[in-house]
């Protein structure tokens, strides 16, 4: 890693991180008419696997999926926009936060439904390997969704035709209340590659290098002709399945500690002063060019109209002649 | 240096109305980004709501006496600096 990308990284978590903290204040304010899950915590596993990934390659992402879409280069204000359901908005605010989609970058959509994800990333794996490019599909997805049939389907069938599909579990500790103990028959999510014939790591999903060095390893792998990858990052979910949710499955302890001693900004910023990459001076700055961009972008996004009566028609069906 | 009103959050997509349960800090006193600031009762559960800013919770408008609110309404004041005067008329004025 050169240094421009060690600082690439810890920009594209705070900004992932700052994004989701002004979120959860839009959504307070009513701003948001949607349910919101937040990616606090997170941001690691989408900063790190994105940073191998170019415009051309696309990801299939979550209900909890502001991370990727900032990590895989949608304008955050047109992702703040879309969340707060203005006309701006990626999709002119009719999708809202589990329907996003930002093509030109490979944003293939923030999917709502658990498990949604996978197949389509399969597909897109197998489109992109009849056109012969060498670009690949990402899929993220959650512990709890890696118990879906559709996590089996895809890996089957990606293994058996070696499609340059990377599988990435977020293994955050919960499926929306239940805690993976309570729903998942096995520790490391990662081991289920093996039914599948393909290699599977587990990683800390909370440290970028590792993310990051996972990712690398299994692009490389796609891009090749190799196949699939499963990648299982371990994480912790920061906030509430959703916001408003009162958490009562789980201690205040368990985490507070997880955000005193978990915090991936918090690590890597440690790890780059100590390198010698940055000062404690220019991280202050970095920090306050993000607060600033994202401050313009939730501006940017109050002062957008929302969609109209006349505008319920439009925009769904692409042409074709 | 700037005063700002503190409305009642919304806490879920049927919110229509919440009560203050109880200020977890005192009128006058400290407020910490991030940091739970007051309990809500909303339509589903108790849940503990953060400042959404450092400063100071300068004035209480509605206790754990007054019951429901709506959605939006005004709730305190929340100033930058300790002390701070606010014009409390020209605040609310929006909210009327």
């Amino acid at each position: 890693m050169d240094n421009k990308l060690k600082l690439d990284l810890l920009r594209t978590m705070l900004e992932i991180r700052k994004a989701e903290l002004q979120l959860a204040i839009l959504y307070k304010h009513g701003e948001v008419p949607c349910a919101a899950h937040l990616y606090e915590g997170e941001e690691a596993i989408a900063a790190g696997v994105c940073a191998n990934l170019n415009d051309k390659d696309c990801i299939t992402s979550t209900h909890r999926g502001h991370g990727h879409c900032i990590a895989k280069g949608m304008d955050v204000k047109k992702m703040i926009a879309e969340v707060c359901a203005r006309k701006t908005g990626c999709c002119s605010g009719k999708g809202g936060t589990m329907h996003m989609f930002a093509p030109e970058k490979g944003v293939m959509g923030t999917i709502g439904i658990v498990g949604g994800g996978m197949p389509i990333a399969t597909g897109i794996g197998l489109a992109l390997k009849m056109q012969k490019t060498d670009n690949v599909a990402v899929s993220f997805f959650g512990e709890g969704a890696s118990n879906n049939g559709t996590f089996h389907e895809s890996l089957n069938l990606a293994s058996l035709w070696k499609l340059p599909v990377i599988y990435v579990c977020e293994n955050n500790g919960f499926a929306t209340s239940v805690s993976a103990a309570r729903s998942t028959s096995v520790k490391d999510i990662s081991i289920r590659a093996l039914g599948y014939n393909m290699p599977g790591v587990t990683v800390d999903g909370n440290k970028v290098d590792e993310v990051y060095a996972a990712a690398k390893e299994a692009v490389e792998r796609a891009r090749a002709g190799e196949g699939p990858t499963l990648i299982e990052c371990k994480t912790y979910r920061l906030r509430g399945h959703f916001e408003g949710d009162d958490c009562l499955y789980r201690t205040k302890e368990e985490t507070e500690i997880a955000k005193q001693l978990r915090n991936p900004e918090t690590y890597w910023k440690n790890c780059l002063i100590i390198e010698g990459v940055l000062t404690e001076e220019e991280y202050q700055q970095m920090e306050a060019e993000v607060d600033a961009k994202i401050a313009e972008a939730v501006e940017f996004a109050l002062n957008s109209p929302k969609p109209e009566g006349e505008d319920a028609m439009t925009l769904y069906h692409t042409p074709l002649f | 240096m700037a005063a700002k009103v503190f409305t009642m959050p919304r806490l879920g997509q049927t919110m229509e109305e919440g009560s203050v349960v109880e200020w977890l800090v005192e009128e006058g006193g400290e407020i910490t980004e991030g940091e739970a600031m007051v309990t809500i009762q909303s339509d589903k559960a108790n849940l503990e709501v953060e400042a959404e800013q450092d400063g100071y919770l300068a004035k209480i408008l509605v206790t754990e006496d007054d019951g429901d609110v709506e959605v939006g309404t005004p709730i305190a004041i929340i100033t930058d600096e300790e002390g701070e005067d606010f014009d409390e008329d020209e605040l609310l004025a929006e909210f009327e």
